[in-house]
């Protein structure tokens, strides 16, 4: 692992602190709820980033594995009652047993092909949560009235969650371990065998990697996270919906992302922080809001393809003219080698 | 049950030629530029919503409107194409990106023009058509011909046309197709004009025989891309026989077998096409259309 820069040491530091300070700043339930839905976001971002941002695979099923995981770990509590954290631990792995089942074959494919294999599979797991109505409850919903346990600690005192601020600080801890997993690969020779994929497939494998199982470790560790937050999102709003798992969803997970600057760490927490609490602090009518945020989407992705990230890091100079145009991004490779789609 | 079978038959072919439209326009986009365009969704609704327009406030009748619908969807498509599309061209993730942004500010437009209630598109084609005992709409057969013709006619177009022969030798080598003098920027302008002019006929034809709502571009834009799929992302006769198979299967399973079923069989079908024979049910591509 490379020595980390003693610049991302420090502002990690600084924003760790800040957001561990966050809740004596307000007691707000209103702020502390959006700052709650900003950090479950920056565990969805940053899973996706893995996958989508390092590996440059082109898959769009998180938010499928997003649902699973939420409907998973409800259900068993609900119909089984089986205890939330036990419950919440099986919805993880299972949700990393379909990335396992739909990575291996899907992950042979590339570019648009893989976006599609996995937006059909997402489709499938959006029709078969509004439609077995027996198990899920169909369009309707499920109404969660479970509570999470109370964790106990020394001297007779216990986490309860049922104040905000104690999720809040759940929502931290899962926000912290994602990105320090996702760090630890990334750095790791794992991570750079990663990136090398996404630059230039063909190479990798030739250099004697199974590139397979680099991609579906990827696919995998990012679908555990989605599981995670699923399970967390359940009880936290006390409702989940086929709708919130849809191909919007993912589509909102892919904007934050890149917005804020792919296959970088800072990206999706910079992209989580403002595209996810700009709704809920615009309070201006609800389709205007869509319109200015397309705007926002497209502008951003024709001038400034790497993101706030990118933006920040270097200086706009003439090279920089033509990125995001054809061949100028390793990103726009991938698509450019069609049929040949077996690894 | 025969005459039932039967008429789930005919419903099948009249809906597979709208998918048939849809997907026309995805892979021939596709096929040169080598990009989904989701707001296609978006821009169908838009046509249904002017040809809706016209006839209702302005008074045009259904051709004229219809005409002048698809007129504008198709120079709204270049222009999209000269600001944003030409930009992330061959950039499949980007212009994903772009297309969802585009689908936002489309679709919420239409909200604040139009509201969310449905309409429908009044057509002059309001008989029933007989054929044996099984009866239809005369609006669902109007949709069959004029999809049918408007895919035949993209063929012949691509097949005998200077600018389809351009069109093919830019699917087949960009880099090529310029350096024996086709304007490939010209040739992607046309491509998206063109593309966004099928979404407007699906989109119309779609409004006469379902509704007009902001958002109703997301079921044909779904199947548009399952037909594409099963057909060979870039094959234009893939796209024709896979849209027309589409609906028949859909038709037959939803009324044979399960209604509730209906979506999930394209969607399977679709992930074992890419899994087996990921370039389509005919193998080939507009490449060597």
């Amino acid at each position: 692992m490379k020595p980390p820069r003693a610049a991302a040491v420090l502002g990690s530091a600084v924003v760790l602190a800040a957001a561990i300070m966050f809740p004596l700043l307000t007691s707000n339930e209103y702020i502390l709820h959006v700052a709650i839905v900003v950090l479950l976001y920056v565990v969805l971002t940053s899973s996706l980033n893995l996958i989508l941002g390092y590996v440059g695979q082109f898959a769009v099923c998180h938010a499928a594995f997003y649902g699973i995981g939420a409907y998973t770990s409800a259900l068993l509590v609900l119909k089984l009652g089986m205890p939330f954290w036990v419950s919440w631990l099986v919805a993880i792995l299972f949700t990393g047993f379909w990335a396992l089942v739909i990575g291996y074959p899907a992950l042979r494919l590339r570019g648009a092909y893989l976006a599609i294999c996995t937006f059909a599979f997402a489709e499938l797991v959006r029709l078969c949560l509004e439609n077995w109505d027996s198990v899920t409850n169909g369009t309707d919903g499920i109404i969660i009235t479970y509570r999470l346990e109370a964790i106990p600690l020394p001297f007779g005192r216990q986490i309860a969650f049922e104040t905000r601020t104690d999720f809040y600080f759940l929502a931290l801890g899962l926000a912290v371990l994602t990105c320090a997993i996702i760090v630890a690969i990334v750095r790791s020779r794992i991570g750079r065998v990663l990136v090398a994929i996404r630059e230039d497939e063909i190479l990798v494998l030739a250099a004697g990697y199974n590139v397979m199982h680099y991609k579906v470790f990827a696919f995998f560790v990012s679908a555990l996270f989605a599981g995670l937050a699923g399970g967390f999102y359940a009880p936290y709003m006390t409702f989940i919906l086929p709708s919130n798992y849809d191909f919007d969803e993912v589509i909102f997970m892919i904007v934050v992302t890149i917005v804020g600057g792919r296959a970088t760490i800072a990206g999706p927490l910079i992209g989580s922080a403002f595209l996810v609490s700009l709704p809920y602090l615009l309070d201006v009518n609800a389709t205007l809001r869509m319109i200015a945020y397309g705007a926002i989407l497209v502008v951003t992705i024709l001038y400034f393809p790497e993101g706030v990230v990118g933006l920040l890091r270097r200086p706009r100079g003439p090279d920089r003219r033509r990125a995001g145009t054809e061949g100028a991004s390793p990103f726009a490779r991938a698509s450019n080698s069609a049929p040949g789609t077996r690894a | 049950m025969p005459l039932y079978v039967a008429s789930l038959l005919v419903d099948g072919v009249i809906i597979g030629g709208i998918y048939v439209l849809v997907a026309l326009g995805l892979t021939l986009t596709f096929g040169v530029m080598q990009i989904m365009n989701f707001a296609y969704g978006a821009i169908l609704m838009w046509a249904a919503f002017i040809t809706y327009a016209l006839i209702v406030y302005a008074g045009f009748g259904f051709s004229a409107s219809l005409a002048i619908a698809l007129l504008t969807v198709a120079l709204g498509g270049v222009v999209l194409e000269h600001l944003a599309f030409r930009r992330v061209r061959y950039d499949l993730l980007n212009a994903l990106i772009v297309s969802m942004g585009l689908i936002a500010i489309l679709e919420n437009v239409a909200v604040a023009v139009w509201g969310t209630d449905p309409r429908s598109i009044p057509s002059p084609f309001s008989g029933i058509v007989r054929i044996g005992r099984v009866q239809f709409g005369q609006d669902r057969l109007v949709a069959l011909v004029a999809s049918t013709l408007l895919a035949g006619g993209l063929a012949l177009f691509l097949k005998v046309t200077r600018t389809g022969r351009a069109i093919r030798a830019a699917a087949q080598n960009p880099d090529v197709a310029e350096a024996v003098g086709i304007n490939l920027d010209r040739v992607v302008a046309v491509v998206f004009g063109v593309s966004c002019a099928l979404a407007g006929a699906a989109g119309a034809l779609y409004g006469v025989i379902f509704t007009v709502t902001p958002l109703m571009g997301g079921v044909p834009l779904m199947k548009g891309v399952v037909v594409v799929v099963l057909g060979g992302l870039g094959s234009v006769e893939g796209a024709i026989l896979a849209g027309f198979l589409l609906g028949v299967a859909e038709s037959l399973g939803g009324g044979l077998v399960s209604p509730i079923l209906k979506d999930a069989f394209g969607l399977a079908a679709l992930i074992l096409v890419l899994l087996w024979r990921p370039s389509g049910i005919l193998g080939w591509t507009l490449k060597r259309f």
